[in-house]
């Protein structure tokens, strides 16, 4: 991701995963723009409903993270990392700048 | 006298309710006869049993948790799975000349041979991975399974005006579950809703009664048969979380003795146990939330912690907080200290053995395998599919 929004979007996606999955180091840690949030961080659906809640409360409307993972196949659910979600909520924020 | 050819698939959870319901079938004069690995099927039903043998390979993708393991589940054991035992179902269909064959929800195999041959067909749902729509806000997930679906029909020779959804016989699906516990949904009038088969089944492992001590209050902890390594994680934080309630607290932890390295007098470890048996002594059980054990201690109005890893079990354990009977908490996240409060708040509240109680209630009037055995006989009797088949599929696809 490149550019200065897009590494803020970065830092600031790193930081509500923390929030939802808590503050545990050993979970903590691994919250990093490679990791999966399926296989690497072991994300629920409890757990993606509270991120798609924390999304919608930092960004408004414009990140729906529910229609989001609806557009994806299989795989891409499989794959989705934490670095895919910045550049989707990047993404939002060009969208609405224009 | 009618005769059932019972097709399964050879995993624990997916035998011990067909099981009982073929147990109930045959003291009422019907005969029963089996399609499955014969190496893994033997040990469960036991020397008399008649087995129509598949042969059995190694799948791969049994141990993923997430997303990721219904793919696997689809593209590493349900679709092979099918391919490499149809011959031996056709076979076994032809020979046996069932009346009406008996298929488990994912070995589909049983469906494709029965509606090839023009045989009646149920089918037992033996998890509750496929009830509630699970994809219904993952269309292109549930795309995937429907080509998969369309796949195997056409390979077998058949169009989708015979088989449109090899999951859910247009005949008769049996569930082993209640509404109670299974929540708001509708059903179509051929889903029948028996509650857990858990009748006469013969214990298959000895348990060293003598070390229960009556004055303490007692709690079992198991993660099934299905935890990857990873999973073992578990184990040790389950130790922390009971090893200060000694005073008061006995704990079964369903693993090997070498899994719980120093753990203090009152956590036993014990590989097999024999569960059905066990169950009436235990005042609150921690799990994964697979679907039997869920149902077995919910028939004995235990209450649960229930930590789903994979599959149907983040349903199970929805189900379990909705109605009351439990608490939920994160498999791999849960701390030692969290852990143990939510185990105490099982122990000290009666509200959630009260709720747990009328999840039993609620299965006693299903009827169980006794149920599940009366409409395949009424099956057998009149083999029509139901006129409102078609409105099936619930799940999204």
């Amino acid at each position: 991701m490149d550019g200065p929004g897009g590494q803020r979007a970065l830092g600031e996606v790193i930081a509500l995963l923390r929030q939802v999955i808590g503050d545990d180091p050993h979970w903590a840690d691994r919250v990093t723009p490679a990791a999966r949030l399926d296989q690497d961080l072991r994300m629920d659906s409890l757990e993606m409903a509270a991120l798609a809640d924390a999304l919608g409360e930092a960004y408004g409307d414009r990140v729906d993270l529910a229609a989001f993972v609806t557009g994806l196949d299989f795989d891409h659910l499989v794959a989705l990392t934490v670095a895919d979600l910045a550049a989707y909520v990047r993404a939002c924020q060009a969208g609405e700048g224009r | 006298m009618s005769r059932f050819l019972f097709v399964t698939l050879p995993l624990a959870g997916h035998v011990h309710p067909p099981a009982a319901v073929s147990r109930v079938l045959q003291e009422r004069g019907h005969d029963v006869a089996w399609s499955g690995s014969e190496a893994r099927l033997r040990p469960w039903l036991g020397p008399d049993a008649t087995v129509y043998p598949t042969g059995m390979r190694l799948f791969r993708g049994q141990a993923d948790n997430g997303i990721a393991s219904v793919k696997s589940l689809w593209e590493g054991f349900i679709v092979p799975f099918t391919k490499f035992t149809l011959p031996a179902v056709e076979k076994a269909v032809a020979e046996y000349q069932p009346d009406v064959v008996v298929t488990d929800q994912h070995a589909f195999a049983g469906a494709l041979a029965a509606v090839r041959h023009g045989i009646p067909w149920a089918t037992f749902c033996t998890s509750t991975i496929e009830l509630g729509r699970p994809f219904a806000k993952l269309p292109k997930a549930a795309a995937w399974i429907r080509g998969h679906l369309a796949t195997l029909i056409a390979e077998a020779g058949l169009d989708d005006g015979q088989a449109t959804d090899l999951r859910f016989s247009p005949y008769l699906v049996i569930v082993f579950s209640s509404g109670y516990l299974l929540g708001p949904q509708e059903f179509p009038g051929h889903f029948a809703l028996v509650g857990p088969a858990l009748s006469n089944r013969p214990a298959t492992a000895s348990f060293p009664w003598d070390r229960l001590d009556p004055a303490r209050r007692h709690v079992l902890v198991t993660v099934g048969t299905m935890a990857d390594a990873d999973a073992m994680d578990f184990y040790p934080r389950a130790v922390e979380a009971l090893r200060p309630l000694g005073d008061s607290v006995q704990a079964i932890v369903l693993a090997p003795p070498e899994a719980l390295p120093g753990a203090p007098e009152h956590i036993m470890a014990i590989e097999r146990v024999p569960q059905l048996e066990l169950l009436p002594h235990m005042d609150a059980v921690v799990c994964h939330a697979g679907l039997n054990t869920v149902s077995e201690t919910l028939s004995n109005a235990v209450p649960l912690v229930v930590a789903p890893l994979t599959r149907d079990q983040p349903i199970n354990a929805a189900n379990v907080v909705r109605v009351g009977a439990g608490i939920r908490e994160h498999f791999y996240r849960v701390r030692p200290d969290q852990l143990r409060a939510s185990v105490l708040a099982l122990l000290s509240d009666p509200a959630y053995r009260a709720a747990a109680g009328m999840v039993r209630e609620s299965f006693a009037a299903a009827g169980g395998a006794p149920q599940a055995a009366a409409r395949l006989e009424r099956l057998a009797a009149r083999p029509e599919p139901a006129a409102d088949a078609g409105n099936y599929p619930l799940s999204g696809l």
